[in-house]
């Protein structure tokens, strides 16, 4: 039995780092255009990437990011797939590093509440 | 005696097809891939640019074999049949508890051959990492057993796990995305399998998680760094990773998908509705109501009967390189997977119980061979086996779901006949590269030095003797350095030469690319001077490049034979280097 993981419940918190970390890496790619004009491909692409077709939509995300943005603004294929390996390693950090810790700690947390009230129950 | 097999059926069957593979491994010798794994293995020297590591497992072996095809085929079919053996012993208990049909274990076997012999038989770098992969897995289908705690069942699990890693360095090392799959899907098996605690599972998945996005975080530094030397990472595979070609390597999978999924499509109509009525059937027995009892009889026997309609009306029996490279071949196991889907769907939907082993066979060939040239559906061709295997499972499971075991025992049906039809059209009927049958194969000649004798199709076989023939009567002997231009590493290894640089000079020329030429020009001078040369095609246009290559082609030459190379019908032209008289 497999039970999909709540990551959704952590994911508002951490959308500013995650922005602020996809304008870095946008800068890292060399993409020279204005943050404004590449979000919209950008989460055009997040959502189509949502679909399990690929692994943490790894490829699907490479190839929308680079049509997109070289139809819409004519940005070449090789920085804009490096801004897209860039958004995909920060989407792991964000959510393995941020909601996966959360979660872990929430799940610690759970564990020695339920543990401390048997040793209540068993104290009374 | 528990593993001698319990059926007439395979007592006959398994001596039957074993005893023919042995004869066919006295016929046929492919041209191009086959010869040149036999030259990197005789001449590792002279293929300093290998695909993989592969040639340190193989070329022992190939000497071991005394350098003899046939010896060396029969090694493959027996190390292949010997692991495909382990992994359905090793695996069996994950797929039931009870008395299983040996025929699932006839299904592997028929399906592991077929996996390797649509291509030429030999020990390369597809099926060793079959090899080790099925040996891989048979350990980790050990390792991850639920029994009862022991001392003794520690150390056997402990060991198994370490066997399992063994075998994906093994993997890796020959084909390096295999090896990168096989881990992937073994550590996702592992994870989903072993009763780890909910805060141990979270811990796993952060390391995890925190591993690959250090290894994405430096390759993107990598590719990004100003430094144009830098932001290329060449790896031993030989691939160029750069963004470009991430990008072109996934459109092309995109324009390969948009091509093959209307074929499959078609396919998939067929079975459509027996399908869809057999996930309805599951439906309503989930929801505790009662079905007529003549329902899942019609249901399997029109699944059945749609089965073997697709497979005969679009052709997806025939297992030969035509068929593996259309798709075909590969639509059949996708037929088959599909087919079970919508009452897979409604099971995981009902019970939330997902099979960790069905989802990672399913996906294991097809991310077995990411990076490659070929096609995802082609690189998957290699590993069926493990199709095949998951298959098995995921049928068995929605039997005992729809409380009726003739759906599996129908897949185990389908699945032998599958793997059987395509060992014989790939093997037999029509060999790799559209050679002619294996029964029309019938005149020896002798291949290599030291020389094996293969019974090949007449104009193949008068091929060859005509251009050793040629060569002997103007003093050439076996051990000579022969220059192949172009696509001529099968004559180079039939007349027992060296190739100079390469086994394989695949004319680069023609599209401008000087590939062949660095080659050349890495051998030494009076090799280069002193090789024969066989032509295919008037290569005489590239002069210019045989010179900048040291190469005085073709003044400094006296033409002393022509010939056809019956495969091409193109002019075979076969010199000799005046600096020999």
């Amino acid at each position: 039995m497999v039970e999909p993981l709540p990551y959704v419940r952590f994911a508002p918190r951490f959308m500013l780092p995650e922005t602020l970390a996809s304008l870095l890496a946008m800068h890292d790619a060399g993409v020279a255009t204005s943050p404004f004009v590449v979000v919209w491909p950008i989460a055009i692409v997040t959502l189509l990437s949502l679909v399990p077709f690929t692994v943490a939509g790894f490829g699907l995300r490479e190839l929308g990011v680079a049509a997109l943005m070289k139809q819409w603004y004519g940005v070449p294929a090789e920085p804009a797939v490096l801004l897209s390996l860039a958004l995909g390693t920060v989407g792991i950090i964000t959510s393995v590093g941020f909601g996966g810790v959360a979660l872990l700690i929430e799940t610690v947390r759970t564990r020695r509440g339920a543990a401390s009230k048997s040793d209540h129950a068993h104290a009374a | 005696m528990r593993w001698l097999p319990k059926s007439n059926g395979i007592f006959f069957l398994v001596p039957t097809v074993l005893g023919t593979l042995v004869w066919a491994q006295f016929r046929s010798f492919d041209l191009l891939d086959a010869a040149t794994h036999f030259l990197t293995y005789q001449f590792p020297a002279d293929n300093p640019d290998t695909h993989t590591r592969y040639p340190l497992v193989a070329r022992p072996l190939w000497l071991l074999c005394g350098s003899n095809i046939v010896a060396f085929r029969l090694l493959c079919l027996a190390l292949i049949s010997a692991a495909a053996y382990v992994f359905w012993r090793a695996w069996r208990p994950v797929f039931t508890t009870e008395g299983q049909s040996p025929w699932s274990g006839v299904a592997i076997w028929l399906s592991a051959l077929a996996g390797i012999a649509w291509l030429p038989v030999l020990l390369g770098y597809n099926s060793l990492s079959t090899l080790f992969a099925l040996f891989g897995l048979a350990a980790l289908a050990h390792a991850l057993r639920p029994t009862p705690r022991s001392t003794a069942r520690s150390v056997a699990r402990s060991v198994a796990a370490l066997a399992f890693l063994v075998a994906v360095a093994a993997t890796a090392l020959v084909k390096p995305p295999a090896g990168l799959a096989l881990a992937f899907w073994g550590g996702f098996l592992a994870f989903f399998t072993l009763p780890l605690p909910r805060w141990l599972r979270l811990a796993t998945l952060i390391t995890a998680g925190g591993l690959v996005a250090c290894g994405l975080f430096l390759f993107v530094r990598l590719l990004s760094a100003p430094n144009a030397d830098a932001s290329t990472l060449r790896y031993f595979a030989g691939v160029t990773f750069s963004p470009l070609w991430i990008f072109e390597t996934f459109a092309r999978y995109g324009r390969e998908l948009s091509a093959f999924l209307p074929a499959l499509g078609v396919d998939l109509l067929f079975v459509a509705l027996p399908s869809l009525g057999l996930a309805a059937m599951l439906l309503v027995r989930h929801c505790g109501r009662a079905v007529a009892p003549f329902w899942a009889p019609l249901l399997i026997a029109s699944l059945f009967l749609s089965l073997i309609a697709v497979v005969i009306v679009r052709q997806l029996w025939d297992g030969s390189y035509a068929r593996a490279v259309s798709g075909e071949m590969a639509r059949l196991y996708l037929v088959l997977w599909v087919a079970l889907l919508p009452a897979a769907a409604v099971h995981v939907w009902k019970t939330r119980a997902v099979s960790p082993w069905s989802v990672a066979l399913f996906f294991l060939p097809l991310t077995s061979g990411f990076g490659s040239t070929n096609t995802l559906y082609f690189s998957a061709l290699h590993w069926t086996v493990f199709w095949t295997a998951g298959l098995l499972l995921l049928s068995r499971i929605l039997a005992d779901a729809l409380g009726d075991p003739r759906l599996h025992r129908l897949y185990i049906a389908t699945l032998v006949l599958a793997g059987g039809a395509h060992l014989f059209s790939g093997h037999f009927l029509r060999p790799y590269m559209n050679q002619p049958a294996l029964w029309r194969q019938n005149v020896p000649a002798s291949v290599g030095h030291p020389a094996t004798t293969l019974k090949l199709d007449p104009a193949t076989a008068r091929f060859i003797n005509d251009v050793r023939a040629t060569l002997s009567a103007r003093g050439y002997r076996p051990g000579d350095d022969v220059f192949g231009f172009f696509n001529l590493p099968g004559v180079i290894h039939a007349i027992g030469a060296v190739q100079p640089g390469a086994p394989w000079y695949f004319g680069t020329w023609y599209g401008g690319d000087d590939t062949d030429g660095g080659k050349i020009r890495q051998v030494p001078l009076s090799r280069r001077q002193h090789a024969w040369i066989i032509t295919q095609a008037d290569v005489t246009g590239f002069k210019k490049q045989f010179h900048d290559s040291g190469i005085d082609f073709p003044d400094g030459y006296e033409k002393i034979g022509q010939t056809t190379n019956p495969s091409t019908g193109l002019e075979i032209g076969i010199w000799k280097p005046l600096a020999r008289r």
